[in-house]
């Protein structure tokens, strides 16, 4: 008997899992539909561009600046064990570029960006305000959903090319300052190493990365419920599945880029 | 588009059905209100009224049943079709719903700005002329929704309802948290704008004198259907045991709360 119980949850949890990702899949394709058809935004989707990236400029550099600092240094410790302390720019510029830029960035936005946005739209739900949008005759999917779909997209791989530069930047700080490296020889093995392929691969995560950010905050706010605690709810939803679907994303990706 | 006769009512609903998991909120509502006629809805605290307006608007989708506005149906609309209806239908919520992102005069504006595509300028004058209409002074304009009160929150969203000029309003409790006096000079207003549009207008309420004053004739909603419907000159004497419990306010009655029969 027991043994069935504990089937049955199983199974009802599976359920529960493919209704809720056939709910996203289809709230992320009625999403694409309003953004490629007409009438745009523009003014509303610039306000969100200046909202998620100019003013998440500061965490972010800070973010990459230490964490190219402490690469650095780590690869340094690391690499002296099996004489490879001289590669520390070389490995510097690549994780940063190829993976910690767009990932730290990434889940720095989904904490700051995606639960702004489900506050937001979550406060909108449960006050009426996207009701009264659309007796207004105004699509709540092209009016909110849309321009922040479309400004995480187009702003993560901006902040992200900032966050590598800084990155670079902290680990040739470290380098040079804490480990006596020579400035020009460092510089120097950074811009050697570096390929086009890892910066576009980066790029690319990012702008991946800023949709789900995006809709994991539309989607959770949306479909908020019952006043000031559904709101709370949503938001926390928002950031843990921004967060995990970054983490998924970033190593499908990674082996797609991979292979 | 043939224009549809003097006949043909302005909103017809008929057999809507509405549930939410296993609770039955609607089960089989008609209702009929005639062009430039208001009608009320009365009806207990979850009884369905804000349910069966959402699902007249299209913001529910409905089990079943058919609702036909000007003599089309509107149940299976979606896209360009719905939202050339919903242009028809302006709506006053229950909580005033104001965009609190955006200024008071910006809020009144928001319907000519977004759905008749009108220039700023000139949605701003409007806008302006519509708050003046419902005695709210031109200095707040600039101000912050969340910077009022009650009463002038549902002020600001009678004025966003009324300046696209709607053919039909919805009105949502229209009265409800508002004092004798402020509830008095709403129902004044809905009166005076309803008539000046020519507009077909439904009102819910749980507030007896508000359904009086504003309505042409009222329904009652119970347990998911229209129970009684008739002239509002009529209510006090409906001989509906369910009607003279509710306008009399008793408790004790055929009608028994939810919360009493647990
Ligand atoms: N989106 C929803 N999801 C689940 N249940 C809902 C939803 N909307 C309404 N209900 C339920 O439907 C019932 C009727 O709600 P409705 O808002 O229509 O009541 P009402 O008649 O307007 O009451 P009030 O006078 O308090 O506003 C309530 O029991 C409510 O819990
Ligand atoms: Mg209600």
């Amino acid at each position: 008997m027991n043994g069935w119980n504990f089937l049955a949850i199983i199974g009802r949890i599976f359920l529960a899992f493919l209704q809720s990702t056939g709910h996203l899949v289809l709230f992320a394709g009625q999403a694409l539909r309003h953004l490629v058809l007409p009438p745009f935004f523009v003014r509303i989707t610039v306000q969100q561009m200046l909202r998620i990236g100019y003013f998440s400029l500061p965490v972010v550099g800070l973010t990459a600046i230490f964490t190219g600092a402490v690469l650095a240094l780590q690869i340094y410790v690391g690499g002296s064990r099996f004489n490879a302390e001289g590669f520390v720019a070389q490995v510097v510029v690549i994780s940063m570029v190829r993976e910690l830029g767009p990932v730290l960035a990434a889940l720095m936005l989904a904490g700051r960006v995606s639960s702004a946005i489900a506050a937001e739209i979550g406060t909108m739900r449960v006050t009426e305000q996207i009701d009264a949008l659309t007796t207004l005759a105004t699509n709540p999917f092209k009016y909110l959903v849309a321009p922040r779909l479309i400004a995480a997209t187009l702003t993560l791989p901006l902040l992200v090319l900032v966050a590598d530069i800084i990155g670079v930047m902290g680990g040739y700080l470290a380098s040079t300052q804490r480990l006596g490296m020579n400035a020009g020889l460092y510089m120097k093995s950074t811009l050697d190493v570096l390929e086009m392929e890892d910066v576009t691969s980066g790029l690319t995560k990012a702008a991946v990365f800023g949709f789900l950010i995006a809709l994991m905050g539309c989607y959770h706010g949306y479909n908020s419920r019952g006043g000031a605690q559904g709101v709370g709810a949503a938001t926390t939803d928002a950031v843990v599945s921004a967060s995990i679907l970054i983490l998924l994303f970033n190593y499908i990706m990674t082996d797609f880029f991979f292979s | 588009m043939n224009a549809p006769g003097k006949d043909v009512p302005k909103i017809s609903v008929s057999g809507l059905h509405k549930r939410f998991g296993a609770h039955q909120v609607l089960a089989g509502i008609d209702l009929e209100v005639a062009r430039g006629k208001s009608l009320a809805i009365i009806g207990g605290s979850g009884s369905g009224k804000s349910v069966t307006i959402k699902c007249i608007l299209g913001l529910l989708k409905p089990d079943s049943g058919s609702i036909r506005i000007d003599g089309q149906e509107t149940a299976g609309l979606s896209g360009t079709a719905r939202e050339q209806q919903l242009a028809k239908a302006g709506m006053l919520f229950q909580g005033a719903a104001l965009f609190d992102s955006m200024t008071v005069w910006q809020n009144v504006a928001f319907g000519l700005i977004q759905a008749h595509r009108m220039p700023p300028v000139l949605a701003r004058e409007k806008a302006l002329a519509a708050m003046t209409k419902v005695g709210l002074e031109e200095k707040i304009a600039d101000m912050n929704p969340a910077e009022l009160s009650g009463g002038m929150q549902k002020r600001v969203g009678l004025a966003r309802a009324i300046a696209p000029e709607p053919e039909i309003l919805f009105f949502d409790e229209p009265t409800t948290g508002l004092d004798p006096i402020m509830a008095g000079i709403i129902n004044e207003l809905i009166i005076e704008r309803v008539r000046e549009l020519g507009a077909t207008a439904l009102t819910i309420t749980h507030d007896m004198k508000s359904a009086r004053r504003v309505a042409d004739s009222i329904a009652m909603i119970y347990q998911g259907r229209i129970i009684w419907c008739g002239p509002a000159a009529d209510v006090d004497h409906s001989g509906n045991p369910y009607v003279e419990q509710f306008i009399m306010a008793k408790s004790e009655g055929p009608i028994v709360l939810d919360v009493l029969r647990a």
